[in-house]
């Protein structure tokens, strides 16, 4: 039975939920270790999933909590501290990408994703579900257990902050020149 | 670079452009890795039996005060007429040998065998929610405290109502009035939680509105932590009587929290800002509260108990016992919890069970509502009488202090 669900949950999803996850934490192996994870729960509770939601929805739910207690542990790690870790006003960032994953981004591109990194949590979230993996304003909100309403205004603020940040960037660069 | 080529269009046609990153592992090494780590056991998962120790003063004391509440809360959700009267007796022989260690108790503590070895109550759990009907001779005192790791934990004291007509000379007093009074006599670093009241600034109310004046280094808002333990601490320790905290600085003008960049006029106490559901939150010294989980709010009853079922952190701990699948219709005012098989509470902890109890009853009563279990064996249990609608608890988490 769990092996038939892995299965089909691995040929439906798999490569989305890596994908979703390689852009949270920036790393192969800690995504890889992470998309373990994520099956790893499934597979425990996947008798409690009711279809209530769609089971896309229900997975990237999971993939978001894993992630989210990756980025808790890393602080803890990092900091020294166990404090609590509000993942919508923290800020998820990533190691920086190694050279071999940023060749494949052209410059722009790449400036954008590591401004991304200075967003908030929420932000963060949002635009990588709404533009990278492409989901609906409705199926984010059902991942994220928000209103719509606030994923939409989530999207706008973040979509602000990044070209803040990004023009910032240039005013920089130009006033050294 | 001009400025325009961070447009918004410009971004999302960017964003899109991102590449799609794969996985380059097969899919048999994956499932092997599943399978090495035992993920495919059809075993059902084990009842674990949670550290409740979480004892720090005279165990034996607090045992005696505990059985004495037990039995005043045992009489009162048996049907008798009698209310906590929490006479200071009971507080008295839990004070004379040891004034600092036996201030505080809470219910859960009489399940740790090394407190009850004498009075053999251990398969007895005890609720630790509240209700309207319990508050005769008593007041409420509510207060989010600062737990572990800096989020607030709703915590529930009830007060005799001499006590408090002794120190405030009414015993109607306003919420705010009653925070003033008994927040700076709290302990919290012997209630097991860190130092955090009496809030900082200035407080005072204007009918159904609550301002705090901030004072220049007030120093909630130095990480997301700690503003996080801010509004907590504010919705756990108002929302019931005000519904919203207007927040200025010394000027009487608009705070700017520094850390979220954000300014903030006033925060919303009641509404859908504050519809959580509630998970299993362990200090820790062991202690065991029931918390929302990092303050994460739903738009209806149904999603709250369905998210009980599925979200996992390292911190809050879903209260749904292992194996148990249900499903939820919300009518009105009431919400109806249907088990998928038969459950019988006394096959599992009685701790564990109490706990997923009240950790629906307060999600439901978070939406205002009333919550209806079908499909329990029991009829009766702990005080509950699950063949009709449970009376809606008002706080949760009970605790035993002596003012």
């Amino acid at each position: 039975m769990q092996q038939s669900i892995f299965h089909r949950l691995y040929d439906m999803y798999h490569q989305d939920v890596f994908n979703f996850l390689f852009y949270l934490v920036k790393n192969r192996t800690a995504a890889e270790d992470l998309s373990h994870e994520v099956y790893v729960r499934v597979l425990k509770s996947y008798e409690r999933f009711e279809g209530k939601s769609s089971e896309k929805t229900w997975l990237f739910s999971i993939a978001k909590n894993v992630a989210i207690d990756y980025f808790r542990k890393k602080q803890v790690r990092d900091k020294h501290a166990f404090t609590a870790f509000d993942w919508e006003t923290e800020q998820l960032v990533s190691p920086v990408p190694s050279p071999e994953q940023s060749m494949e981004l052209n410059d722009e591109l790449s400036r954008l994703l590591l401004a991304l990194e200075r967003c908030s949590g929420d932000q963060k979230m949002v635009i990588i579900m709404r533009y990278l993996q492409e989901l609906t304003i409705q199926e984010t909100a059902d991942i994220l257990g928000w209103t719509t309403g606030k994923v939409k205004t989530t999207q706008h603020r973040a979509l602000k902050n990044l070209r803040q940040l990004l023009e910032a960037q240039d005013g920089k660069e130009a006033n050294s020149l | 670079m001009k400025k325009e080529r961070w447009d918004e269009e410009n971004l999302e046609q960017l964003l899109k452009q991102a590449p799609k990153v794969t996985d380059h592992r097969t899919k048999d090494e994956i499932f092997n890795r599943l399978k090495d780590d035992g993920a495919f056991n059809e075993q059902p998962p084990q009842i674990q039996q949670p550290n409740q120790k979480g004892i720090r003063w005279a165990p034996l004391l607090v045992s005696i005060a505990s059985l004495f509440i037990i039995v005043l809360i045992g009489a009162q959700f048996l049907g008798n007429d009698q209310s906590i009267s929490m006479e200071q007796n009971t507080f008295d022989m839990a004070t004379t040998e040891s004034e600092e260690s036996a201030k505080m108790s809470r219910t859960e503590d009489v399940s740790d065998p090394s407190t009850i070895s004498n009075f053999s109550l251990d398969a007895q759990a005890e609720q630790t929610l509240i209700y309207e009907s319990q508050l005769e001779g008593v007041t409420l005192f509510k207060i989010g405290l600062a737990g572990d790791d800096a989020e607030s934990v709703p915590v529930s004291i009830l007060i005799p109502n001499e006590v408090v007509v002794d120190k405030l000379g009414t015993d109607n007093p306003t919420t705010l009035e009653l925070y003033k009074t008994f927040s700076p006599l709290l302990d919290e670093q012997m209630m097991g939680f860190n130092e955090y009241h009496p809030l900082k600034g200035e407080l005072r109310e204007e009918g159904d509105r609550l301002i705090h004046t901030l004072p220049d280094d007030h120093g909630y808002d130095t990480s997301s932590a700690t503003l996080s333990n801010y509004f907590g601490s504010l919705v756990d320790t108002f929302g019931n009587s005000y519904e919203e905290v207007q927040i200025e600085d010394a000027k009487g003008e608009v705070v700017y929290f520094d850390y979220v960049g954000e300014t903030a006029q006033s925060f919303q106490l009641k509404g859908e800002q504050t519809q959580y559901n509630y998970f299993m939150y362990q200090m820790r010294d062991g202690a065991v509260y029931s918390s929302p989980n990092f303050r994460m709010t739903f738009p209806n009853v149904t999603e709250a108990i369905d998210n009980m079922t599925t979200e996992a952190n390292d911190i809050y701990r879903t209260v749904i016992l292992p194996g148990i699948s249900l499903k939820v219709e919300d009518e009105g005012d009431i919400v109806t919890v249907t088990f998928e098989q038969a459950l019988d509470l006394e096959q599992y902890d009685a701790a564990q069970a109490m706990r997923m109890i009240e950790g629906l009853i307060l999600t439901a009563a978070s939406f205002d509502k009333q919550i209806k279990f079908e499909k329990i064996v029991q009829e009766n249990w702990s005080g509950f009488d699950f063949t009709k609608p449970l009376e809606k608890p008002i706080a949760g988490n009970l605790l035993f202090y002596n003012f």
